[in-house]
């Protein structure tokens, strides 16, 4: 009998009990939306353990497992590694992966197996592919990827539920385009839907959370196949919850509507983060609904992985610049953790008369008593002190923006850096954070009463590593984050002229575009002293921060070094985008 | 007398207060050379594939080989066509 129908017939007996039963009805359901609105509370996200079997000794293999079955591990995660399973094309070896994959049911782990990286013999020899690069080359042929893939996932039919194409597509050293990635990717899909239909197929993205190639995925044919998207995470703790409210609010949406696309968290990537910070990795995918993490196993300690057995994940607070609180509801407790991208002190007189929440009563050190540390190591809080700030659900994008705690650009039309203004060089603009990006170490100099950034470019075969021709910007994220091109931007750089004569000098604008990093056209500077301005109109930028930058001015091509004192970026209506497109003088 | 028509409204209001309030849940690659002009300024006169190499070397440290890097513009021109 359903609750309702029961409610409905207690309801029957008296008035005065009636009324009663009515207000109770009411509690109840005001008590359920309440309950939905704290967001659709979520579960713990399925603990995994990324392991390379070629790093583990076999001898260690049980005690390994146990102690991670211990913490609450209840998946793993592992390469199986082409050259080890088939060393030459026509001979496989399986025994190693066998007993692994024995061992992980034996204790009800499930595993995802990890197909790639490339065969040394796959690779085509006239490619030229220096030995230990190969493995991040592509097979010649997709022929001996099918057979590769086929067998396997034959042989482990029924034991093995989850398949990863390659480690991470298009990373720095996946020597491979991205069409080549998609073949394998298509191939693979069909293997596992002919040979494991009720396998899932889990699709990496390129690393460092990268929602302009998770959407490209998931915009293209590809998406049919996916099952979930993978997702690494780096140690740029600020940078990541914007991300992760980008990608679940925005950047999730998949050819299929009718289905939601689960993210897995897969690793972090060539980063070796600390068990703290994996720890708030792990809460912080809580809070955004991933499904999995999936973590180095030395980062798991049963003392936190156990802690959160039977609790759900309700809301958050930020109580102040890069500091957050999760709250959880449990049967027995509920529970309230904060943490913070950098070491806060959270003052007395922050908003929402914090010290009283979260004051620490040692005897020891009273003058401290009312300012509260969070920084990278989640530390609890009582939360029946915190239960009336909690907002339900996960932050999105405007919290995240909010939670900042610097100048808001948001409104503004033009941010700029401009040199020659000390007090503020860089407003919502930037370029001196990124002077440590490779071919970015640009110097600022003074120039005809300007300071200006001056490229170094060599020009000597062998010293391309001591080349530095471009120089970077970031746009402030408040300003302009992920908008997939809809905006219409000018961007106006202003630089010195030439002295060597007509097109010595030049550059043009590396930007992050819809479809990738693309360039504007070339553009010649004019010879002769003094100031020149260019201006370069866009109107598919999709600025969120790949590779660290937003987009770069590049003067390689030219014979001499560019010097440039300002640069602006402004958003332009319909009208003005008309006026300016193209590049302008 | 509070019939039960009168809870099921409030039921069905709230449900519906639940279903409009509740949030709707909702690859780096390199660069594309394969628009530049081949031997010009804009490819520091260099061939796409020579550029590719160049500026692989420059943002990552590791050098591709010119069979490799050709092979990759080759795929990035027949991504434009498409």
């Amino acid at each position: 009998m359903s609750i309702i129908r029961r409610f409905m017939q207690a309801a029957k007996p008296a008035p005065m009990a009636r009324l009663r039963f009515v207000l109770m009805g009411f509690c109840v359901a005001l008590n359920l939306f309440v309950a939905s609105r704290l967001c659709l509370a979520s579960p713990p996200p399925v603990l995994g353990a990324n392991l390379d079997l070629a790093a583990i000794g076999t001898e260690e293999w049980d005690a390994l497992l146990d102690r991670l079955v211990q913490a609450g591990v209840s998946s793993i995660r592992v390469p199986l590694n082409w050259n080890q399973v088939q060393p030459q094309r026509d001979q496989f070896e399986w025994a190693l992966f066998d007993s692994a994959v024995e061992a992980a049911v034996q204790r009800d782990l499930s595993v995802v197996f990890i197909l790639g990286p490339c065969a040394d013999w796959a690779v085509d020899p006239t490619w030229e592919v220096p030995e230990s690069q190969k493995r991040y080359s592509v097979p010649q042929s997709l022929r001996d990827w099918r057979s590769y893939v086929r067998t396997a996932v034959e042989r482990y039919r029924g034991k093995v539920g989850f398949w990863q194409v390659r480690k991470q597509p298009n990373s720095r050293n996946f020597r491979g385009a991205r069409r080549e990635y998609l073949a394998l990717l298509q191939v693979a899909a069909e293997e596992i839907e002919r040979a494991a239909p009720e396998a899932r197929l889990i699709v990496p993205e390129s690393g460092r959370l990268d929602l302009a190639g998770i959407q490209s995925i998931l915009g293209s044919r590809t998406c049919h196949f996916v099952d979930a998207i993978g997702v690494y995470v780096g140690d740029n703790l600020d940078q990541l919850m914007l991300q992760w409210a980008v990608l679940t609010g925005d950047a999730l949406e998949t050819c299929d509507s009718e289905r939601d696309m689960p993210i897995w968290v897969l690793g972090a990537g060539e980063k070796t983060l600390s068990s703290d910070m994996w720890h708030i990795h792990y809460l912080i995918a809580w809070a955004f609904g991933a499904e999995c993490v999936f973590m180095p196993p030395e980062a798991i300690y049963r003392e936190w992985t156990t802690a959160y057995a039977g609790l759900e994940y309700v809301g958050f607070w930020n109580p102040a610049p890069t500091a957050w609180v999760f709250a959880y509801h449990g049967a027995s407790e509920n529970v309230a953790l904060g943490w913070a991208a950098r070491e806060t002190d959270i003052p007395e007189d922050a908003h929402l008369s914090i010290p009283s929440v979260l004051h620490t009563e040692t005897a020891s050190n009273r003058d401290c008593e009312r300012i509260v540390k969070l920084g990278i190591q989640p530390t609890r809080v009582p939360f029946e002190r915190v239960r009336e700030r909690i907002s339900p659900g996960a932050p999105n994008r405007d919290v995240v923006i909010s939670a900042r705690g610097t100048v808001d650009y948001a409104g503004l039309p033009m941010i700029y850096a401009d040199f020659s203004m000390p007090e503020m060089a860089e407003f919502g603009l930037s370029n001196r954070a990124l002077r440590t990006l490779r071919g970015g170490a640009v110097v600022e100099r003074s120039r005809s009463g300007r300071t200006c950034l001056a490229t170094q470019i060599t020009y000597r075969r062998g010293e391309e590593d001591k080349d530095n021709p471009w120089i970077y910007f970031d746009v402030d994220n408040g300003w302009l984050y992920f908008d997939r091109g809809q905006s219409k931007l000018a961007i106006t750089v202003e630089c010195e002229g030439g002295y060597m004569g007509k097109r010595k000098l030049g550059f043009n604008i590396l930007y992050d575009s819809v479809k990738g990093y693309r360039f504007t056209p070339w553009q010649w500077v004019d010879p002769g002293y003094g100031w020149h301005r260019y201006r370069f109109v866009i109107d598919d930028a999709d600025f969120a921060n790949r590779d660290g930058y937003d987009f770069r001015i590049n003067a390689k091509g030219s014979k001499q070094d560019l010097h440039v004192c300002a640069v602006s970026v402004e958003r332009l209506s319909d009208a003005a985008s008309h006026r300016g497109r193209g590049v302008s003088h | 007398m509070v019939s039960k028509g009168w809870v099921l409204a409030v039921f069905v209001l709230i449900g519906m207060a639940i279903a409009l309030a509740s949030p709707t849940a909702h690859a780096a690659e390199y660069t594309n050379v394969a628009g530049l002009e081949p031997f010009s300024a804009e490819s520091n006169y260099m061939s796409p594939a020579g550029y590719l190499r160049w500026m692989t070397f420059v943002e990552q440290g590791v050098w591709l080989s010119m069979p490799e890097a050709q092979r990759i513009v080759a795929q990035q021109m027949a991504s434009m066509e498409k």
